[in-house]
């Protein structure tokens, strides 16, 4: 007898190879997995987006807190965004968020991404680094720093030693997006491995040589519809 | 007039489908043929490791979830090799998500390293997960201010002010250490603005190699302890504690697949300028 | 109604509790007692946007539905989303709602991501070429960060990896440090003007 982990198990496989047959060309049934999917974010999100109102507001005003009942009131004008008439009250709690998210990012960036990295930058030790390699290595951060931050300057003309400086923060710039890219190719090659390391396991490997041999029927399919076509 | 090609030109102009299945078939060999290559350790991986070791047991940790199920396969490796390190020293482990999935990801994580969730004999005593804060930075910054007014109750339902694991936890300066499990927004610009630049809190990061090059300059200014970085993280952090896992494993694979890459890039730019210098 | 309403109430709030939470991030005042109650209040109402999300894919998959317009594709994506949302609600962490996500939602999104994998590789050959100097700088710190990086280069020297992490802790930190000050100064800026209701763009509609 099957049980329930193990539904679970090859059903997922099974839609991770469906997925995998956009690779071969686009496909309805893939079409149809893909609306699925979306289905499935937008649901998990109204899950947690209810579990979340539930713990934080909902309860704690059902025990007495009343004053909870004033954000879900306010959460609830959300609903006014598909009125044609009465759009502007869906503004109210769209502002609340926009200006407390807002108020929060500039207070913290202050010190967070700013001093912080400043003094991380003019703090490091030349003439007082442990050993020479070091101390060339903090002077290329700051130049680096400096140059990149130069680089930005849009509205300057790039001549001169400005425009020299310019450019080697546009060296920086570029060998940062270089290292970016190399990780990027990390971090997609490790999505696949994850998902092979999935499939290569019992009982979903065994759904393997079932989904070569319908892709290969249908690479022969098409083959036959483009034949008579050519001809 | 038939165009003269090289073997170099075709090959840079070739269906994009046979890379696939190069690809597919290079990063399959090794994992069922493993070559056991070796594996050294990064800086920030030892960083990160060093200071989970200085904990004292009984020390407060907050993980942040702050993921979806697309970056599993790079950080769950990670949750799941920090979580067993966490649980030999013996610290208290509180557990939260700004992303909504990262609440169930949480629950996963905790089944999977202590047999068990909400059922387990230390749950609420030694581990705990608050489930899911909305509202991205301004949930991570009520949670920052007020831990139980963010989470008046766990991912279970249980309320949380009389939990023998959060007492004495009241802001995130509570927390000896914040790991953050990263891979877009809300994310590490936004824990550094809300919780490490307020309270000091120590932070460090388990990220996807995606924004792993974003992090960096947070770690070099000393505002974080460590970071783990991508799958190879989660592999160099495996064997730091005496544990090798699925990454240790994916390890010859992700070799194989960067070797596959550089080539695929060489092979495109020898066709490139052989194209070019006949156009000459 | 009035311009009042439609306008600057909402740019009103908007200055207000950003002031507020500014003015209680950098000072400690009578208000900051309540601020972390405020901050609970932005949780709870940040939970009803996803009301939006719902109600126009519910539109928008209906008309297609009527149209006939792939019309099962509609029904699918919407019966999964009810379905889901009627599984889960009594309780997020009910053992049916976590097989559903664990084996159902999880590998989807899994592996749709996991499709770039191979995108990456066609890009690699058909797409990333050297044309200029800064292109083929870009490609070799890619390619040395990558190889570095790589277990498999360790076989034939350690010094690639050490490499690959003197790229990321100098060249890559300075640059990046560039542009992290960058988007910190840029937050600020877009901040203020939002604060002070310069920029509207949150307020959506037609401009009214």
């Amino acid at each position: 007898m099957i049980d329930v982990g193990t539904i679970g198990t090859l059903l997922s496989a099974v839609f991770t190879l469906i997925v995998f047959s956009f690779l071969y060309r686009d496909n309805r049934i893939y079409k149809l997995i893909e609306h699925i999917y979306l289905g499935f974010a937008i649901g998990v999100s109204a899950v947690m987006a209810k579990a979340s109102v539930t713990s934080t507001a909902w309860n704690p005003a059902m025990r007495g807190a009343w004053i909870w009942l004033l954000p879900i009131a306010v959460g609830l004008l959300f609903c006014f965004y598909f009125s044609k008439k009465h759009f502007w009250i869906s503004r109210i709690p769209v502002s609340f968020l926009v200006g407390g998210a807002t108020g929060l990012a500039i207070s913290g960036v202050v010190k967070a991404q700013i001093l912080d990295q400043i003094r991380g930058t003019i703090t490091l030790p030349l003439i007082t680094a442990p050993n020479p390699i070091t101390a060339i290595n903090n002077l290329l951060i700051i130049l680096g720093v400096v140059s990149t931050l130069l680089f930005f300057f849009f509205s300057k003309e790039r001549k001169g030693i400005m425009g020299k400086a310019m450019l080697l923060g546009r060296i920086f710039v570029v060998v940062s997006l270089g290292a970016s890219f190399g990780f990027i190719v990390m971090a997609r090659m490790s999505l696949l491995i994850g998902r092979l390391q999935f499939l290569f396991k019992t009982p979903q490997l065994y759904l393997l040589p079932v989904a070569l041999i319908m892709l290969l029927i249908w690479i022969m399919w098409d083959k036959r519809k483009a034949g008579p076509a050519q001809a | 007039m038939s165009e003269e090609r090289s073997f170099l030109t075709r090959l840079g102009r070739m269906d994009r489908r046979f890379m696939y299945v190069v690809i597919l078939i290079a990063v399959s060999i090794p994992l069922l043929r493993p070559l056991a290559l070796p594996l050294s350790v990064s800086p920030e991986t030892k960083l990160f490791y060093d200071y989970v070791q200085s904990l004292p047991s009984g020390t407060a940790i907050g993980l942040t979830f702050d993921c979806q199920p697309g970056a599993l396969p790079e950080l769950y490796p990670q949750m799941l090799a920090i979580l067993q390190h966490l649980k030999v020293r013996q610290t208290r482990i509180i557990c939260v998500a700004f992303m909504a999935e990262g609440a169930m990801i949480a629950h996963n994580a905790l089944t999977d390293v202590f047999g068990a969730s909400q059922s387990h004999p230390g749950y609420g005593k030694t581990f705990v997960n608050l489930g899911f804060i909305a509202g991205g930075e301004t949930g991570m910054a009520a949670f920052a201010k007020s831990v139980k007014g963010a989470a008046p109750q766990d991912y279970y339902g249980s309320p949380t002010d009389k939990m023998e694991v959060l007492s004495g936890v009241e802001t995130a300066k509570d927390f000896a250490l914040i790991v953050e499990f990263a891979y877009g927004t809300p994310g590490i610009p936004e824990i550094m603005r809300q919780m490490q630049s307020p309270y000091g809190v120590k932070i460090a990061a388990a990220a996807t190699a995606l924004i792993a090059t974003q992090v960096m300059p947070y770690l070099k200014s000393g505002q974080m302890v460590g970071m783990l970085t991508g799958l190879r993280g989660a592999a160099e952090y495996e064997n730091l504690i005496g544990k090798p896992g699925e990454a240790v494993a994916g390890m010859d694979a992700q070799s194989v697949a960067h070797v596959a890459i550089i080539l695929a890039i060489l092979v495109g730019n020898i066709g490139y300028y052989s194209e070019r210098r006949k156009q000459k | 109604m009035s311009i009042f309403a439609k306008r600057t109430l909402p740019l009103a709030i908007t200055f207000v509790f950003g002031f507020f939470m500014v003015v209680d991030f950098f000072f400690s005042t009578p208000a900051s007692a309540i601020a972390a109650n405020v901050n609970r209040a932005f949780v709870v109402v940040a939970n009803f946007a996803v009301i939006t999300a719902i109600g126009t894919v519910t539109l928008m998959h209906i008309r297609k539905i009527q149209k006939k317009e792939e019309w099962y594709n509609s029904l699918a994506l919407l019966a999964v989303l009810y379905l889901t949302i009627a599984i889960g609600w009594s309780s997020a962490s009910d053992p049916t709602y976590l097989w559903w996500f664990n084996n159902l939602f999880v590998p989807l999104e899994t592996t749709v991501f996991c499709l770039l994998a191979f995108y990456i590789s066609s890009a690699s050959y058909r797409v990333f070429k050297a044309r200029s100097k800064e292109a083929a700088l870009l490609l070799i710190s890619a390619v040395l960060v990558m190889w570095g990086r790589a277990p498999i280069s360790a076989v034939i020297s350690e010094g690639f990896a050490a490499i690959a992490d003197w790229m990321m802790a100098v060249p890559n930190t300075a640059g990046m440090r560039g542009i992290v000050i960058g988007i910190g100064i840029g937050v600020i800026s877009i901040g203020i003007r939002t604060l002070l209701g310069i920029e509207r763009g949150h307020l959506g509609g037609k401009g009214e």
